[in-house]
C-alpha cells in the first residue's frame, strides 16, 4: 500500500493511505508530499486501565456473576414453587395432611390413616387450590356417610408467618360451606373441651409402697395404713449365708438373758432352709445378735476362766495336730463344744496370740545328754506335764 | 528528584494530546534518545541513521501510551526504544540478501543506472511538489475548521466497520454536491443528513467528525492529486 506523507514532525510523520486512512509513522527523513511504501507504523496503544490480569479475570468474574444470578433465580423459583412452606391437617374421620407452597398452592396430599388413604385413592390435586381440595375431600366423606353437614371438621394449620396463617384460616372458614370449620394452629395446645371438664375426676389409685424400697427413704410409706407388722422397729435382714444361726439363739447358754425386744410379739420361727422372703408381710427372722448388741446382752455373766481355757484347747485340733491328753479339758466326760456365737474370730486370734497369759512359762531344765535342741523359751508352748515326762 | 519525575509526567500527559508539546518533549529529550540508540548500535548515532529516527518515533509512542501505572517514564521509554530498534533490526535482517537501489556506494549507483526506468525523475519531483502544495493548502483549509493533520490521524477510524460507515457517508456527500456546498459554507459537517442519507449510525459519524472534515475537503474541488490517491477506495462515490 502506498502512503502520502501529509505532515512531518521530529519524532513522527502523518501519512495518508490509499483507503483514505490517516496514520502515524516513523519519520524516516520524509518530506511532505512524498509517497512511501513500507513505513514503520505506530502500534495501537492498549486502552488504559485494562491490564492483562484484569482482562483475564473479568470474564471469569462475569461468568461467576451470571452463575450466581441464575442460581439465585433458580433457588427463588424453587423456594416459591416447590418448597413446602405450610402444612394443613384436615382432621375428621380421616386425617389428611396437605402440603402447601409459598403461594398457598397444594403441593401434595398425604393420608394419615386407612380411611384417608381410601379417600385419596385416585384423587389428583394438580392445579387445585387448597380450599378446592378440602371441599372435594369433604364431599367424598359426606358421600360415604362419615360426615354430615352439621359436623365440625378441625383444620390445623402450620404456616411460616402469622399473615399466611390468618389468610389460610380466613379462606378455610369462608370457602368451606359443607361443614362447620374449626381452624387451629398446628402444634398449639388444644383448648379444654367442656364435656371433658365436667367429667368426674377419677381419684388416683393409691400408690402401693414398693416393698423393695427402703421405708426410711420413702416418705409416702409412713402415712399409709397403720400396719402392726410395719410398726415394728426395723430390723436388719438376716444374713443369707448363715440362716441357721438366726434360729439358734433360743438354745444359747445365755438364753435366759432377755434381749432387747420390740413391743410387738416376735415373729414365728422360720425354717432356716427357706430363703428369706422379701416384700411379704412376714416378720423377718430374728437376726443373730449383733456384735454391737453383745455387750448389752451379756452384761451380768462374764465368762469363767475355765470356759476360756476350753475354748483355747478346742481350737488346737483345728490345726490338724493331734492334741495331747488334756484332762482338764473334759469335765464329766462331756466335751465342751465350742460355741460359735460366743466365739468371735477376732477374739480367737487374740487368745491364740496370747498363750503366755493362760500357760505361764515354766523354768526349762538343762538338757542332760544334749538330746533336746536348744529352743527359744518363748517359742515353747508345751504343757508342763509333757515336759516333766520327758525329763 | 521527585519533582523532576512529576515534571516529566506532567509534560508527557500534556504531549499526549498536544502535538507541539510532543515535539518540544522529543527535542528536550534528544540526548536521552541518542543515548539509548547508542547503546543499541554500540556507537554514537549519526543524524542520518534510520535507527535514530526509529528511536525518536519509539519515544513518541512511549509518550502516547504511557500511564502512571507503568512506572517511571524514562525506564518505560527506554524499553520502548530498545524494543522498536530490535524489531527494525530483525526486519532488516530478513531483507539482508537484497540489494538496495538507493545505496550511496559507487558500485551500487552503477546498478541503479543500468535498470531501465520509465519513471521520469523530473516529473516525480514536480508531482511531489504539487502534492506538497495541495497538502499545505488542505492543511490551511483544515485550520479554518479547527482541525490539524495530527488530529485527523488521531481521529481516523481503526475498525473496518467504522471505516466503511465513514466511506458510505463520504460517498453520499460526493453524490450530493449541495451537501458539500453547505459544508464549505457553514464549515460544519452535516452529520444528520449524512447519517440519514447513508443510513449509518449518527454517533459513529460524530465520533470521527475531524476525519470527515479532512476527507470531505479532499473530495471538494481543488485537491485532484490527493483525491486521485484515495480514488481507488472511494471509487464508488468519489
Amino acid at each position: 500500500m502506498k502512503y502520502v506523507v501529509t505532515e512531518c514532525h521530529d519524532g513522527y510523520a502523518v501519512l495518508m493511505d490509499e483507503g483514505a486512512g490517516f496514520v502515524h509513522a516513523a519519520n524516516l527523513h520524509y518530506t511532505v508530499g512524498q509517497t512511501v511504501t513500507n513505513p514503520i507504523l505506530m502500534q495501537e496503544a492498549e486502552p488504559a486501565g485494562k491490564s492483562i490480569t484484569v482482562r483475564r479475570i473479568l470474564p471469569v468474574l462475569a461468568a461467576a456473576a451470571c452463575l450466581a444470578v441464575v442460581s439465585a433465580a433458580g433457588f427463588s423459583y424453587y423456594s416459591g414453587k416447590y418448597k413446602t412452606h405450610s402444612v394443613v391437617v384436615m382432621s375428621s374421620d380421616a386425617n389428611i395432611k396437605m402440603y402447601l407452597n409459598k403461594q398457598g398452592e397444594v403441593l401434595s396430599v398425604q393420608a394419615e390413616d386407612d380411611y384417608a388413604e381410601e379417600i385419596l385413592r385416585d384423587y389428583d390435586t394438580k392445579n387445585k387450590s387448597k380450599t378446592d381440595v378440602a371441599n372435594d375431600l369433604l364431599a367424598k366423606q359426606i358421600e360415604s356417610g362419615h360426615l354430615t353437614s352439621g359436623d365440625t371438621v378441625d383444620f390445623y394449620i402450620s404456616a411460616d408467618t402469622n399473615a399466611a396463617y390468618d389468610t389460610y384460616k380466613t379462606e378455610f372458614e369462608t370457602e368451606i360451606q359443607q361443614v362447620r370449620v374449626s381452624v387451629q394452629e398446628l402444634g398449639a395446645p388444644e383448648p379444654p373441651k367442656p364435656d371433658k371438664a365436667e367429667a368426674p375426676v377419677k381419684p388416683e389409685a393409691p400408690v402401693k409402697p414398693d416393698p423393695k424400697a427402703d421405708p426410711k427413704n420413702d416418705p409416702k410409706a409412713e402415712p399409709a395404713k397403720p400396719d402392726p407388722a410395719k410398726d415394728q422397729p426395723l430390723q436388719p435382714e438376716a444374713p443369707k449365708e448363715k440362716p441357721a444361726q438366726a434360729v439358734k439363739p433360743a438354745e444359747k447358754p445365755w438364753k435366759n438373758v432377755t434381749p432387747v425386744q420390740p413391743a410387738n410379739p416376735p415373729a414365728p420361727p422360720v425354717n432356716p432352709k427357706d430363703p428369706p422372703t422379701i416384700g411379704k408381710e412376714q416378720t423377718p427372722p430374728v437376726p443373730p445378735t449383733e456384735p454391737e448388741e453383745k455387750p448389752e446382752l451379756l452384761p451380768d455373766e462374764p465368762k469363767k476362766p475355765e470356759e476360756i481355757e476350753k475354748t483355747d484347747t478346742e481350737e488346737k485340733p483345728e490345726d490338724g495336730i493331734p492334741a495331747p491328753e488334756k484332762p482338764e479339758e473334759q469335765e464329766g466326760g462331756k466335751p465342751v463344744l465350742p460355741d460359735p456365737d460366743t466365739e468371735q474370730p477376732g477374739e480367737k486370734d487374740k487368745e491364740e496370740k496370747k498363750p503366755a497369759e493362760v500357760h505361764p512359762p515354766l523354768p526349762r531344765p538343762e538338757p542332760a545328754n544334749g538330746l533336746l535342741p536348744k529352743q527359744d523359751p518363748l517359742q515353747i508352748s508345751e504343757p508342763p506335764e509333757l515336759f516333766a515326762v520327758l525329763v | 528528584m521527585k519533582s523532576d519525575s512529576h515534571q516529566i509526567i506532567a509534560q508527557v500527559y500534556k504531549a499526549k494530546t498536544d502535538g507541539r508539546a510532543a515535539d518540544e518533549l522529543i527535542s528536550s529529550y534528544m540526548p536521552f534518545i541518542k543515548s539509548e540508540t547508542a547503546k543499541f548500535l554500540k556507537r554514537p548515532p549519526d543524524p542520518s541513521d534510520d535507527e535514530l529516527s526509529i528511536a525518536m518515533f519509539a519515544f513518541y509512542e512511549a509518550v502516547r501510551s504511557y500511564t502512571k501505572s507503568r512506572g517511571a517514564f524514562l525506564n518505560f521509554a527506554a524499553l520502548q526504544i530498545r524494543s522498536r530498534l530490535i524489531d527494525n533490526y530483525r526486519k532488516e535482517k530478513r531483507n539482508k540478501g537484497q540489494i538496495s537501489l538507493d545505496s550511496s556506494d559507487e558500485e551500487q549507483a552503477d546498478l541503479l543506472e543500468t535498470i531501465p526506468d520509465g519513471h521520469d525523475e523530473y516529473e516525480a519531483t514536480e508531482m511531489r511538489e504539487a502534492t506538497r502544495q495541495e497538502i499545505e493548502e488542505l492543511t490551511a483549509q483544515m485550520t479554518d475548521f479547527g482541525v490539524s493533520m495530527t488530529d485527523v490521524a488521531d481521529n481516523s477510524p481503526r475498525q473496518s466497520r467504522t471505516m466503511e460507515s465513514c466511506r458510505r457517508a463520504i460517498a453520499y456527500a460526493r453524490s450530493h454536491p449541495d451537501i458539500l456546498e453547505d459544508f464549505l459554507r457553514t464549515k460544519r459537517v452535516p452529520i444528520a443528513r449524512l447519517a440519514e442519507g447513508a443510513a449509518v449510525d449518527r454517533k459513529s459519524l460524530e465520533r470521527h467528525r475531524r476525519y470527515l472534515v479532512a476527507v470531505l475537503l479532499i473530495c471538494t474541488n481543488g485537491y485532484e492529486i490527493l483525491r486521485g490517491h484515495i480514488m481507488q477506495v472511494l471509487k464508488g462515490g468519489c
